[in-house]
């Protein structure tokens, strides 16, 4: 990935175009897919969905296929009504999981809590080791997982701002803080996963 | 704690670092960046690749949420149904239920004709239309019309008693025979009854069916005694016209 120059390699799920995913095209998939389009409809779930998962993962892990499943529903739903560019788009998708992922989490407050054990293992959280993480090239899973270790306002916005590619105001908006205290708890949630990197002893 | 629009000195002190800063941006990483910041770089990295298997899973059931969506127009697919042509397609059902409605009224009306239970102007106008039975005692012209009293006529022309307003001389019954004697009850009296004095016998005799009917006949009474009114029987009947 590293290139000689130390220059980072492109964005896979990026142009490079401020966080936009399908670009310039955006705008006559939506409209097909409003329309009717299964196929443009395809295209849009296929690139929202595993940022979807990525984000709902750290944010409500027990309950992220339902919570994605859901938010997709409503977006059907609504899908004829929204207006706006990618980045609004994207904007909604991760409002309305967000907002599904508080909903889940107030049920569960409601309930009375289970053990652990009585949670399948697919879903507990799964920290990677150090030898995980000098082995091998660090896999989606792993690195998903190693976010989760963050705190949740840090991870929540590290992802929102990089995995689902918002500008801090959107993420801002979304959270429910001011921008300057998005950045903040992106810059840190990030030197936090460094030191953390640093304590496993993980090095180039 | 008010929300101040400039970054306070402790934000500035996170947020000055350019590794972060270029991290968050994804702008080119500094070459003298820490290791530890290259390798939070290849998270980041990992976590915006390509999608894993587990991630495409849920397609064909937010597809089907999608079809079924309500309110969407969807693309027509393979080859139309075809649509069953109405026979009269002009009509509509209000119509066809009008057309329905008097053709059953129509059909009342012709029966009604037929059995001759209209107005007479009604029952004429329908005789000329569709050839129903005329009025009652109304002559038709040109048809052998049984009369409403079943009589045929003797010499086939009247259609009854008083159907042509001209006496025939038929009794009331509209039979045209000469009336028989009042003895005759229908057979010729051949045999004479014990009890029988020659009065006309207003008992019924053995013959008689059992229904007891005078003795004089069916048609016009007479008046006039027999000759052998003294009583003496007589076999054989008086003519009499």
């Amino acid at each position: 990935m590293w290139s000689q120059g130390g220059e980072v390699a492109g964005h896979p799920l990026r142009d490079g175009q401020g966080g936009s995913v399908i670009g310039e095209g955006f705008a006559a998939v939506l409209g097909a897919a409003q329309q009717g389009s299964e196929a443009a409809f395809s295209r849009l779930w296929r690139d929202g969905n595993p940022a979807l998962l990525r984000y709902v993962r750290v944010v409500a892990p027990e309950v992220a296929e339902d919570v994605v499943a859901e938010t997709w529903l409503q977006v059907v739903r609504g899908l004829a009504d929204f207006r706006g560019d990618e980045q609004a788009w994207r904007a909604w998708l991760f409002t309305t999981a967000r907002r599904r992922a508080i909903d889940y989490g107030r049920r569960r407050a409601r309930r009375p809590a289970g053990a652990l054990d009585e949670v399948p293992p697919g879903l507990l959280p799964v920290t990677p080791d150090a030898a995980d993480l000098a082995i091998e090239r660090m896999g989606t899973r792993s690195a998903v997982a190693l976010l989760a270790g963050l705190p949740t306002t840090q991870a929540e916005v590290i992802l929102l701002r990089v995995v689902a590619g918002l500008d801090t105001e959107t993420v801002a908006q979304l959270v429910g803080r001011s921008p300057g205290a998005v950045r903040v708890a992106a810059h840190r949630g990030l030197r936090r996963l460094a030191e953390m990197l640093a304590e496993a002893g993980v090095t180039l | 704690m008010p929300n101040f629009p400039w970054p306070s000195r402790r934000v500035a002190s996170v947020t000055g670092d350019p590794s972060l800063a270029a991290l968050l941006a994804w702008a080119q990483f500094p070459q003298n960046a820490a290791p530890e910041m290259r390798r939070v770089g290849e998270i980041l990295a990992a976590l915006t690749a390509g999608p894993a298997d587990d991630e495409l899973t849920g397609e064909t059931a937010a597809l089907a949420a999608y079809r079924n969506r309500p309110g969407v127009p969807r693309p027509v697919r393979g080859a139309r149904r075809r649509r069953r042509r109405p026979l009269f397609p002009a009509l509509s059902a209000k119509a066809a239920a009008a057309v329905a409605a008097a053709v059953l009224g129509f059909a009342a009306l012709a029966t009604a004709a037929y059995t001759g239970v209209l107005p007479a102007p009604v029952q004429r106008l329908a005789h000329v239309i569709i050839g129903a039975p005329t009025a009652r005692g109304e002559l038709t012209t040109g048809s052998s019309q049984v009369s409403r009293n079943g009589a045929t006529g003797g010499n086939g022309a009247s259609g009854g008693n008083g159907a042509s307003g001209r006496p025939t001389g038929a009794s009331p019954t509209g039979r045209a025979h000469p009336s028989p004697t009042p003895r005759a009850t229908g057979q010729p009296s051949t045999q004479s009854t014990p009890q029988d004095s020659g009065q006309p016998s207003t008992q019924p005799t053995p013959q008689d069916s059992g229904t007891p009917t005078p003795t004089h006949s069916k048609g016009k009474p007479t008046t006039h005694p027999t000759p052998h009114g003294s009583g003496k029987p007589t076999s054989h009947p008086t003519p009499h016209q």
